[in-house]
């Protein structure tokens, strides 16, 4: 694997990790924004 | 007539536009919360969707006031752009047809996409956390739903801020202008490379990708069939098998990505009607 398909593929799946975290934890906050 | 000791169901009164029909015992969609602690869609709903919509338009109109659209030059016969890239909200597929031929990329899996967003309620049987945002009870689906989000975005991000000339990748720091060099090792089928490995006949590796494929799903399916064993039952046979097929389509993208970067494999598996 080369270096530079290794930047990528960690691109890749960094990438990935923030936008479902971003997405992920937006599902927890409005859980709990609008519990009782 | 109304009981002695009981309130009657449904009194009589001649102004009441609205009587009870019929009690039956059943499930209902509707969500657990008693009727106090619900509110109408109308108005309250709607109410606020149509301010938020209202807000929406505002904001865009003085976007638009603000800044032009990022119109090129017009359009002209003799010279093609470089990089021929379509508007932002296609570039996700723009990019999959770097990792899947055509025929897949532009018309299978988008297609698959939208069935299977439609075929979403009928899967999804869970009566957990309906009419109220719900997280706890419902991490399967919104873990799925969001990956396959997250995917389709990081798609769109490198189509729109990492392909350069000749769709190459160009970090935001690399020269734009230049001509990238074409990778000194070149993307080959996993049959042929099979063959070229193991010295086997490129009809018998051929047949070794099919089984491979179908070892893929036939892992996938049997997971959580084997270790979850509560998600299949409540699910049933059709529901299961019709949403991990989906979940597994949709996992052979980021699959098949990761094989093409680690090992350059092109093609995982060649029939004679379409390539993967």
């Amino acid at each position: 694997m080369s270096m530079e398909n290794l930047q990528i593929g960690l691109f890749l799946v960094v990438g990935t990790g923030l936008i479902m975290g971003v997405f992920v934890g937006l599902a927890i906050w409005l859980e709990r924004s609008f519990k009782k | 007539m109304a009981d002695q000791t009981h309130a009657p169901v449904s009194p009589r009164d001649p102004k009441k536009t609205y009587g009870l029909a019929e009690l039956v015992r059943g499930k209902t969609p509707s969500s657990a919360r008693p009727p106090e602690e619900t509110v109408f869609t109308w108005p309250d709903l709607v109410y606020i969707e149509f301010l938020a919509m209202l807000a929406s338009t505002i904001v865009l109109i003085v976007l638009s006031l603000l800044s032009g659209a990022p119109l090129e030059e017009s359009a002209s016969a003799d010279t093609t752009p470089n990089p021929m890239k379509a508007p932002w909200y296609f570039l996700g597929l723009q990019e999959l047809l770097v990792f899947f031929d055509p025929w897949l990329a532009g018309v299978v899996l988008p297609g698959l996409i939208i069935v299977g967003l439609m075929v979403v309620p009928y899967i999804d049987i869970n009566p957990k956390g309906i009419g109220q945002y719900n997280y706890t009870d419902r991490k399967f689906a919104v873990w799925t739903f969001c990956f396959g989000l997250a995917l389709w975005y990081i798609f769109i991000v490198v189509g729109v801020y990492l392909r350069g000339l000749d769709w190459g990748w160009y970090w935001p720091w690399d020269n734009w202008s230049l001509h990238k060099q074409a990778s000194a090792v070149s993307l080959m089928d996993l049959e042929v490379i099979m063959s070229q490995k193991f010295g086997m006949a490129q009809t018998t590796a051929n047949k070794l990708t099919y089984l491979i494929t179908g070892a893929f799903y036939a892992i996938g399916f049997t997971i959580p069939f084997l270790f979850f064993r509560k998600f299949y039952d409540a699910l049933g046979f059709v529901r299961y098998n019709l949403m991990m097929f989906f979940f597994m389509t949709m996992m052979l993208v980021p699959f098949k990505v990761m094989i093409r970067l680690m090992f350059n494999i092109k093609y995982l598996l060649i029939t004679p009607f379409f390539k993967i």
